[in-house]
């Protein structure tokens, strides 16, 4: 029996279990985040190709499957990014009542958790474009729930994912079969020019993050943050497959210098942006641009555990884009404008923490790992690292200003206050939030064994 | 005889840009699929590339069956002799462009890189110039239409081609969907 086999056949009963429960308050949010923990686990930690015994039956669960004649396949390289989806979709799934992101959000959720799996684990990998762009369209209907009002940003979001696709398909092509290499260097030249364009689009560098500050104000901020982190999640993952198998990539200074140079101008267009920001949910936006430009400079960085911070990035990424999404989420009943912060203070409170995790403020679970990179950094006279502790600097005093406008008083000082679960939900995940940046090695097992699969970029 | 298929992309491609009733634009969405079926057949096996023509004609089906739920109405964006000029424009350029084999793809036929590069380009406009989800599905697939006549050259698995079209589907059903299930949007230009 194959492993990916069972998890996509138990992924699509799980879609249309949620489907049909679709209109009850918890069970789908339970059901799902239960079986996306379990499948989580289970890839990280299932014995692949050996013969086991379960319950007294002889059991071998194969690390491949085929569809139409292409393998998808579990190994070293992809295990722990298909793992951490599904625990991202795990914790997403867990709190999801709390935010109340609308009845598509669990079945179509699933479906984009399973065509990213798919993407992470088909062989050759350069095909996972395809199924990125599929992930993307079920993203749509995550954030376009029933009944809402149709937004033509989410069109943009399609848009610029089938434009990423054609340009890694192409380069696949280049890459496989006519075998470029940097002893080519026009057609080498052509592969990185392409490649930039789909990974600039896979990780949200500007201007290709224009669809995420277009939709922020109109979807709900829960929805959105999951859609963010499963689909930048995948392309960083995407990225360091791409120079883990091809040796002439690591070793090139233009690839180097193009990632460099794309992660410092997401961290000065993400401050500057953020900083001149009127609109309080599109901060959150401009960090999480800034965070994955810090992500792309550890990359870039030449350091021998520069992929294991970028991981470590995302992983704790998810926790600050989860409490956001969460705050965010229950303030939208009192509005985000001046006194906001009066009505629902938790809630607001734990939006604003969310925005000093995504800009690697102290004692948040954003700190250690950014802190870890100005470590090293700092060894050496280097750009990036002043400019990530500009931007840090800059950040805090956008969170401390928004802090004085949301609990100053103003017109939307009504009492409002979520329900009691809502207020477990939000405080579980500030409580994390902290408990990571002052343990930051609770998160470090899982970041050293997804490094370990990348034998070329582990330290 | 192969200028055929190629001056059907050409014309449809045109059509896509300048057309307004929702209607005409799904049939000649089936006429544009038809010819890049006939192309695609140039360089794979014609039972290969009725897949691509099977693929489109259920895209359309969906399509139709949104146009004829949602009440939609046409969208112009902007004035037609506008969108014609561009699009002449726009078409004179992908016609020189797409003379050389700018995308170096080894063995590919002359006409099929050229209507290639005329969808693509097309494609693209119609992603400039409209914004309702009927048109920009219509300049996704003219633009995903394009790339894969010329991918097929050099990736002529099935699976691929299954997946290539599956997209096509599913760019139908989240149209379909967001015609259909949510609250169509109130656009300035008057559209949908």
């Amino acid at each position: 029996m194959s492993a990916l086999a069972l998890v996509f056949t138990l992924l699509a009963v799980l879609a249309v279990l949620t489907l049909a429960f679709r209109r009850r308050t918890y069970l789908p949010f339970a059901i799902a985040s239960g079986a996306s923990a379990i499948i989580g686990l289970f890839i990280l930690a299932a014995p692949l190709d050996e013969a086991i015994s379960l319950l007294g039956f002889p059991l071998r669960l194969d690390s491949t499957w085929e569809l139409l004649g292409r393998p998808l396949s579990l190994d070293p390289q992809n295990r722990a990014g298909v793992g951490f989806l599904f625990l991202v979709g795990a914790l997403f799934f867990s709190l999801g009542w709390a935010a109340a992101p609308g009845r598509s959000f669990v079945p179509a959720g699933l479906i984009a958790l399973g065509l990213l799996a798919g993407a992470l684990t088909i062989q050759p990998f350069l095909f996972a474009a395809i199924f990125l762009e599929l992930a993307a369209m079920a993203c749509v209907l995550i954030l376009i729930p029933p009944g809402s009002r149709s937004e033509s940003g989410v069109l943009n979001l399609l848009v610029l994912y089938t434009m990423a696709m054609m340009a890694i398909l192409f380069t696949g092509w280049l890459l496989e079969n006519v075998g470029v290499t940097s002893v080519t260097p026009e057609l080498a030249r052509r592969v990185i020019l392409l490649l930039g364009l789909g990974f600039a689009i896979l990780l949200f560098v500007p201007p290709f993050h224009y669809w995420l500050p277009s939709i922020v104000e109109k979807v709900n901020p829960y929805s959105l943050a999951f859609v963010a982190i499963i689909l930048q999640s995948s392309g960083m993952f995407f990225l360091l497959r791409f120079l883990d198998n091809f040796a002439w990539m690591r070793a090139d200074p233009l690839i180097s210098s193009a990632i460099q140079a794309a992660g410092i101008l997401m961290i000065v267009f993400g401050t500057i942006v953020a900083v001149a920001q009127v609109s309080f949910l599109k901060i959150a936006v401009y960090a999480l641009v800034a965070d994955i430009g810090v992500s792309l400079l550890a990359i870039s960085s030449g350091l021998e555990s520069g992929s294991e911070i970028a991981i470590g990035l995302s992983s704790v990424r998810v926790v600050g884009l989860v409490l956001w999404g969460l705050g965010a989420a229950i303030m939208s009943k009192s509005g985000y404008s001046t006194g906001a912060g009066r009505a629902a203070p938790l809630a607001t409170a734990a939006a604003l923490l969310g925005v000093l995790s995504l800009a690697g403020q102290p004692l948040t679970a954003g700190f250690p790992w950014r802190w870890t990179l100005l470590e090293q950094l700092s060894a050496t006279t280097n750009t990036g690292a002043i400019l990530v502790v500009i931007s840090m600097f800059a950040m805090l005093w956008v969170v401390l200003r928004w802090t004085r406008v949301l609990y100053g008083a103003g017109p939307t000082e009504t009492e409002f206050e979520p329900r009691a679960d809502g207020r477990v939900a939000v405080a579980l995940m500030a409580g994390a939030c902290l408990i990571l940046g002052i343990f930051p090695q609770l998160a470090y097992p899982w970041v050293s064994l997804a490094t370990a699969g990348l034998a070329n970029l582990s330290p | 005889m192969n200028w055929l298929p190629l001056a059907l992309v050409a014309a449809t491609a045109f059509a896509l840009v300048i057309v307004e009733r929702p209607g005409f634009q799904i049939a000649i969405l089936a006429a544009q699929y038809a010819s890049v079926a006939w192309l695609t057949s140039l360089a794979l096996p014609p039972q290969v590339a009725a897949v691509k023509l099977v693929a489109g004609m259920i895209t359309c089906g969906v399509l139709a069956l949104t146009v004829a739920g949602s009440r939609s109405s046409s969208e112009s964006g902007s004035g037609k002799a506008f969108r014609a000029i561009a699009a002449i424009l726009i078409m004179g350029a992908a016609i020189g462009i797409g003379r050389a084999n700018w995308m170096r793809i080894p063995d590919i036929r002359p006409e099929a890189i050229m209507a290639a590069t005329i969808l693509m380009a097309m494609g693209l406009l119609q992603l400039g110039l409209f914004r309702t989800p009927l048109r920009v599905c219509i300049g996704l697939i003219t633009l995903l239409s394009g790339f894969e006549i010329a991918y097929a050259v050099i990736e002529p698995a099935l699976a691929i081609l299954a997946l290539l079209a599956s997209m096509h589907i599913g760019l139908a059903m989240v149209v379909s969907y967001l015609a259909l299930v949510a609250r169509p949007s109130g656009l300035p230009e008057g559209g949908e």
